[in-house]
């Protein structure tokens, strides 16, 4: 028992805080959320399944559930802002370095509006290459899909993204 | 985008190209202008993506670990889970612990520590007053002398019976009668056997623990009058101290201790009755004061001339007649 809570607490720090990024962009930059949702992805984990997942299949089981907890949010309505973001975001300082402070903010805000055009496969499958750094194969196996289609959703989600980059670049050197 | 090895690229970024066809697109991408863009591009975005990273505090995720355990019954010890999830988040969210420097973190836990005192102490009080009320008709048709001495029999115990009978003989002479009239001393029982204090005290904050509750709620009428008797009982006894003969002195262990507790008690009514306006109450206490202070202060061997004087001042002031009519009095309008 005490060797089982010991893996569960390495596998927490070592993948709490990338579930906590992927539900974030998932869910459009609610840290709040994608912490909380983060945190009960690993309850989940913890009463339902830990033990009984072959080895290193934690990793994908925790995403696939992180997914559906972020769906469930989308369901419950996309307008929905929890109070506890807005404060973060209004009392979020900016005293250090400014400029580079509002420019990380920007880049994160462009990012997070592309990824919001993309439909929610693609996105998901995008993010958990990009930033989680899986193989198509675990891609497939977190979202239960086949490695061609996450092949074809991955290139579709970048194509769509260029495109979208270079609109946006373009609108911003008209107004320039 | 015409190119259709626009999609191998796409797979040879992600290292998921077959290998013998790593270096024919690598071939074609010098070949191909749309491609080569697109492979930038792709390499452009992933970074965009890749650094979108919100960093995390490392206090949080023990906070987080430490809550999941915690919800599935296991208590795995963090060396920073004691401190609250919100607050980790709240602060790392703001990528800063400015908010929660040692000085805020006073205010919040003096002001946390005032509330929960407040409650206690409003939680402790609350049911005596139920108590109070709820038993005062039983109490009303009980016996009288069953109850109302029964713990000062317990300090009394050491002294000669006659000595110790008289004060409550005469107490009982004016409460033969049943109830209404009786003091608020027989009424709640568990009140009086929180205010007196056993003969194991042992200080005077014990004094203050045990007497600041009742004051701070409705109930002030009852402890006034059951300290008003109280006192009276005291003044009676140390009245009867008796003179020691040859070198010996008079022995007022007892009545040192109940003074002591009484004094405490004396000042926090007195305080009660100058700010509530009670001027006839707060003189009684004002002048009972001394009196129990200089009990108090007796040395653990007086001399027969310093409990004399004492005893002196007690009469000279009528002491115990005022202080019987008043917790009479205070009684009966409580009633």
């Amino acid at each position: 028992m005490a060797s089982e809570d010991e893996d569960f607490t390495t596998l927490f720090q070592d993948f709490y805080p990338s579930l906590c990024r992927f539900l974030e962009c998932l869910l459009g930059g609610r840290v709040a959320l994608a912490q909380d949702l983060a945190q009960e992805s690993f309850l989940q984990l913890h009463r339902t399944a830990w033990g009984t997942l072959p080895p290193g299949e934690a990793r994908f089981w925790l995403y696939r559930v992180a997914r559906n907890f972020a769906i469930n949010e989308f369901r419950k309505g996309q307008t929905h802002f929890k109070l506890f973001d807005r404060v973060v975001e209004t009392m979020r300082p900016r005293t250090r370095n400014p400029e580079e402070e509002l420019e990380t903010k920007e880049r994160h805000q462009l990012v997070r509006d592309m990824w919001q055009s993309l439909p929610e496969d693609q996105r998901v499958a995008l993010l958990l290459r990009e930033q989680e750094e899986l193989s198509y194969r675990e891609i497939g196996t977190v979202l239960n899909i086949s490695e061609s289609k996450v092949k074809v959703d991955i290139f579709r989600a970048r194509t769509a993204l260029r495109e979208n980059w270079s609109k946006r670049t373009k609108a911003q050197a008209n107004r320039a | 985008m015409n190119c259709s090895q626009t999609e191998k690229v796409s797979l040879l970024i992600d290292g998921e190209l077959a290998p013998a066809d790593v270096s024919a697109v690598k071939q074609h991408l010098q070949e191909c202008s749309e491609c080569h863009q697109a492979h930038e591009a792709f390499l452009n975005l992933r970074s965009e993506i890749a650094s979108y990273n919100s960093a995390l505090d490392p206090a949080i995720v023990n906070s987080a670990l430490a809550e999941v355990l915690s919800q599935t019954g296991r208590n795995i010890t963090q060396p920073t889970a004691a401190t609250p999830g919100w607050r980790d988040r709240l602060a790392a969210a703001l990528g800063t612990d400015r908010i929660f420097n040692p000085g805020f973190a006073a205010v919040a836990a003096l002001v946390v520590l005032a509330i929960a005192i407040g409650a206690i102490a409003l939680f402790r009080s609350r049911p005596q007053v139920d108590v109070a009320k709820t038993s005062a008709e039983p109490q009303a048709t009980a016996p009288v002398s069953s109850t109302p001495q029964q713990d000062d029999q317990t300090a009394d115990s050491r002294k000669p019976k006659g000595q110790r009978q008289r004060p409550q003989q005469q107490l009982n002479k004016d409460s033969v009668k049943p109830a209404p009239a009786q003091t608020p001393e027989r009424l709640p029982s568990q009140p009086r056997r929180r205010t007196i204090t056993p003969p194991s005290y042992s200080g005077i904050d014990q004094t203050i623990a045990s007497n600041a509750a009742p004051l701070g709620h409705a109930d002030v009428e009852i402890l006034t009058a059951r300290h008003l008797e109280q006192s009276e009982m005291l003044l009676r006894t140390f009245r009867n101290v008796r003179t020691a003969r040859g070198n010996q002195s008079p022995d007022v262990h007892y009545e040192r201790q109940r003074a002591q507790q009484l004094l405490y008690q004396n000042m926090l009514i007195r305080r009660e009755a100058d700010v509530s306006g009670d001027v006839q109450l707060a003189t009684l206490l004002g002048s009972l004061e001394p009196i129990l202070l200089d009990i108090a202060n007796l040395r653990s061997k007086p001399q027969n001339e310093e409990v004399n004087a004492i005893k002196d001042r007690v009469e000279r002031k009528s002491l115990v007649p005022l202080l019987q009519i008043n917790s009479s009095a205070v009684a009966k309008a409580y009633e």
